[in-house]
């Protein structure tokens, strides 16, 4: 429903118990008037000669008269009796109709406007008038029970009106008590309602409401195309937030709300492009070795088609082509993991002991057929750091790979986790291989290879891997440094600040 | 120790690599039993493996709803983790729910029989007592050494050296740790030093003496050890 509608529902819905209940106090008001006016017209009449004329022929009095008196002005109206009136001779009175009936000369139209009627009774309530009808019995109740006067509404076939008893101040005799009864041949005077003002009056509220709303449903409406545009910008624009309403605040509600659904879509795009770049980078860089292991393994299978034993260097070369595939899929994923942001790494407490372990162990395959040593020691206890694992340790790998992939044969690895101060760690690989130039380790130590570059396979071996060991480095806060080894190769060193052990160990 | 077959549970769906992996248990001298469903594994008793290799994209079961199923019945039998999702999220969701060990896919056979016995060795050394190399008894408990049944004497330090390396035999012991953890450190906290002890340690040793093996770059190890 629209909010012009249902703001004129609200009003209409607030005026109709209170016009209900205006027109139930109007009428209540209106009834007290007559009934009020009734017994004074039922006094006057009596104290100014009805009594006496009650008394002197109890059997013939009655009073009719015509039209009504109103309550501010009761006996100054002309007053018409038509039956024991100014006369003191009881004119023929129309006949009394039973209980409930109108009097004939209403009933038969002989009256055309109200009609008022009057009777006396004795103490007993009874009349010796016999047309005299019997007064509703809630009013005798209401009298019997110590009232002056009650009042009644009065329905019949030929009209509506009120009906009053009323007990006269000298309590006795055929008229002690007076029923005077008020009939409306054209019903409605009494309950008559200003239907027609209450309508425009209602009418009047809702055209207010329908108006003064305008601005509101305006505003609101302006909203609304302000949020499609800026959701067909892709919340690029915010929506107008001028004001210091309700509607300021939705605007205002809805700019926050657009700014971070502007930042989740920034960051699916963002990683929909790497994602993209990923499967396009390792579909390149992955057919070139995956072809070269192609190779060695049709070399094997032709040496033993022949029934000649496959040739260790083929098979090394395999292993080797085989390791360097599987690390260089862990490093796409990482650059993936890193160039889509923070929201991607997952940091949590890691044992940089079993990093390196278990570094050490993914080697042995690669050292072992060219006896390349490969050796670590961790320290007894565990020590703690928050990383992302799976970034650290591919970090750690590239290092080690490296350490082992360009030493020579026969050659030596060694990686040391220490702790060389109280609250530091230190990972260093050291092998005798045959190094590098002080130039070119000036280049590792401070040279930003960019990822597009690095990733090239090139004979150094410092490309992709280094690069990503620099960047998870930075990313934990962790200081790489390279330096020529006492035994005349390379000697690298992550050196970063321990964590606290966690309450509940994970391992 | 030696001479008893470890059974080995390898939950593994993929046939071509749980037959390889089969193949490189047993020639490793462990006993498998290969499962290829989650819902299997659920079913099957850890408490008969020394060792469970676990993958985690299972049919039936996940990986790690049988790892919580295992742990949650208060087993803790060394369960590896094998995983081809190299995701951190994973590593550590296993290590809270009780994983001793992952290894990541593609892997070589050696490097997973490698962390295998690692993990079957771990609880037997945390249980300290006596250590044998070669022809050498280290009693940690009673801080003596016998070489062939005769016993050695010992000098503090080449005590304390010796047994560093025997509470991890086969494990490298870096000369760093060695120097700073063994060695009086007002004295001869030196690597230097350590070289000394070590040297005097080998010669009382006798030809048990190489069983305290140099390791290149990184420090010495007790080698051919065996409890």
């Amino acid at each position: 429903m629209r909010l012009r509608a249902r703001l004129a529902l609200t009003v209409l819905a607030a005026a109709a118990p209170l016009l209900a209940g205006v027109a139930w106090l109007r009428g209540d008001l209106e009834r007290r008037d007559a009934d009020r006016a009734l017994r004074e017209f039922a006094l006057v009449r009596m104290e100014s000669g009805g009594r006496d004329r009650c008394e002197a022929d109890p059997a013939f009095f009655a009073i009719t008269a015509s039209p009504l008196p109103r309550a501010p002005d009761v006996g100054g109206r002309p007053v018409v009796e038509l039956g024991g009136g100014s006369s003191d001779l009881p004119a023929p009175l129309p006949p009394v109709p039973p209980e409930g009936g109108a009097p004939a000369d209403v009933a038969t139209g002989a009256a055309t406007g109200p009609v008022t009627q009057l009777w006396a009774y004795a103490d007993d309530l009874t009349s010796m008038n016999p047309r005299a009808p019997a007064p509703p019995d809630e009013l005798v109740a209401t009298l019997r029970s110590g009232g002056d006067a009650a009042g009644a509404a009065y329905v019949a076939a030929g009209g509506s009106g009120r009906q009053v008893l009323v007990r006269t101040p000298w309590r006795g005799g055929p008229c002690a008590f007076v029923f005077v009864r008020r009939i409306d041949p054209a019903p409605g005077e009494f309950a008559s309602f200003p239907i027609w003002s209450a309508v425009a009056l209602v009418a009047a509220m809702v055209g207010v409401v329908a108006f003064a709303a305008g601005s509101v449903v305006r505003r609101i409406r302006k909203l609304t195309a302000d949020v499609g545009r800026s959701a067909d910008q892709r919340y690029a624009s915010p929506v107008d937030e001028r004001g210091a309403d309700e509607i300021s605040d939705l605007a205002r509600a809805f700019n926050a709300a657009g700014h971070e659904i502007r930042g989740h879509l920034d960051d699916m795009a963002r990683r929909e492009e790497t994602l993209r770049t990923f499967l396009a980078n390792t579909t390149h860089d992955v057919m070139t070795p995956l072809a070269v292991l192609q190779g060695h393994l049709s070399a094997m299978r032709k040496q033993a088609a022949e029934g000649r034993p496959a040739d260790a260097e083929t098979a090394t070369a395999a292993v080797e082509e085989a390791h360097y595939l599987g690390s260089l899929v862990h490093n796409l994923s990482a650059v993936a993991k890193l160039d889509a942001g923070p929201r991607q790494v997952h940091l949590a407490p890691m044992r940089v002991d079993e990093v390196v372990q278990r570094v050490v162990e993914r080697h042995w395959p690669l050292a072992s057929p060219r006896a390349i040593e490969i050796e670590c020691a961790v320290p007894e206890e565990p020590v703690w750091f928050d990383a992302d694992v799976t970034l650290f340790e591919q970090a750690v790998s590239n290092v080690v790979g490296n350490a082992v992939r360009y030493n020579r044969a026969g050659g030596h690895v060694a990686v040391l986790l220490e702790e060389p101060s109280a609250t530091e760690f230190s990972i260093r690989v050291i092998d005798d291989g045959p190094g590098v130039s002080d130039e070119a380790l000036a280049k590792l130590g401070s040279r930003e290879y960019r990822t597009d570059e690095a990733r090239r396979r090139n004979p150094e071996g410092s490309g992709l891997g280094l690069d990503i060991a620099r960047r998870v480095a930075s990313f934990h806060r962790v200081k790489l440094s390279f330096r020529k080894s006492e035994y005349g190769g390379l000697e690298v060193e992550f050196r970063g600040v321990r964590s606290p052990a966690p309450r509940i160990s994970a391992a | 120790m030696a001479n008893v077959t470890h059974r080995i549970l390898l939950v593994e769906d993929d046939a071509s690599l749980g037959r390889q992996i089969v193949k490189s248990m047993e020639e490793a001298g462990f006993e498998p039993t290969w499962l290829t469903d989650g819902d299997a594994a659920m079913r099957e008793s850890p408490r008969a493996f020394a060792l469970i290799v676990l993958d985690l994209m299972l049919p039936g079961a996940y990986g790690l709803d049988i790892l919580k199923h295992i742990r949650a019945a208060g087993n803790s039998v060394p369960v590896l983790i094998l995983s081809a999702r190299n995701e951190t999220r994973d590593k550590v969701r296993a290590l809270e729910l009780g994983a001793d060990d992952f290894v990541t896919k593609p892997f070589f056979p050696e490097e997973l029989i490698a962390r295998i016995r690692a993990r079957i060795r771990r609880p037997s050394l945390e249980a300290g007592g006596l250590v044998r190399a070669g022809g050498l008894e280290v009693d940690l408990a009673a801080r003596s050494v016998k070489v062939d049944g005769e016993t050695v004497e010992l000098t503090r330090v080449e005590f304390d050296l010796l047994a560093a390396l025997a509470r991890r035999p086969g494990a490298a012991v870096a000369r760093s740790w060695l120097a700073d953890n063994v060695l009086d450190p007002d004295r001869e906290g030196t690597e230097r030093t350590l070289d000394v002890h070590v040297s005097r340690l080998r010669r009382k040793l006798g030809a048990s003496g190489k069983c305290v093996a140099t390791v290149w770059g990184v420090g010495y190890r007790l080698a051919e050890a065996s409890e």
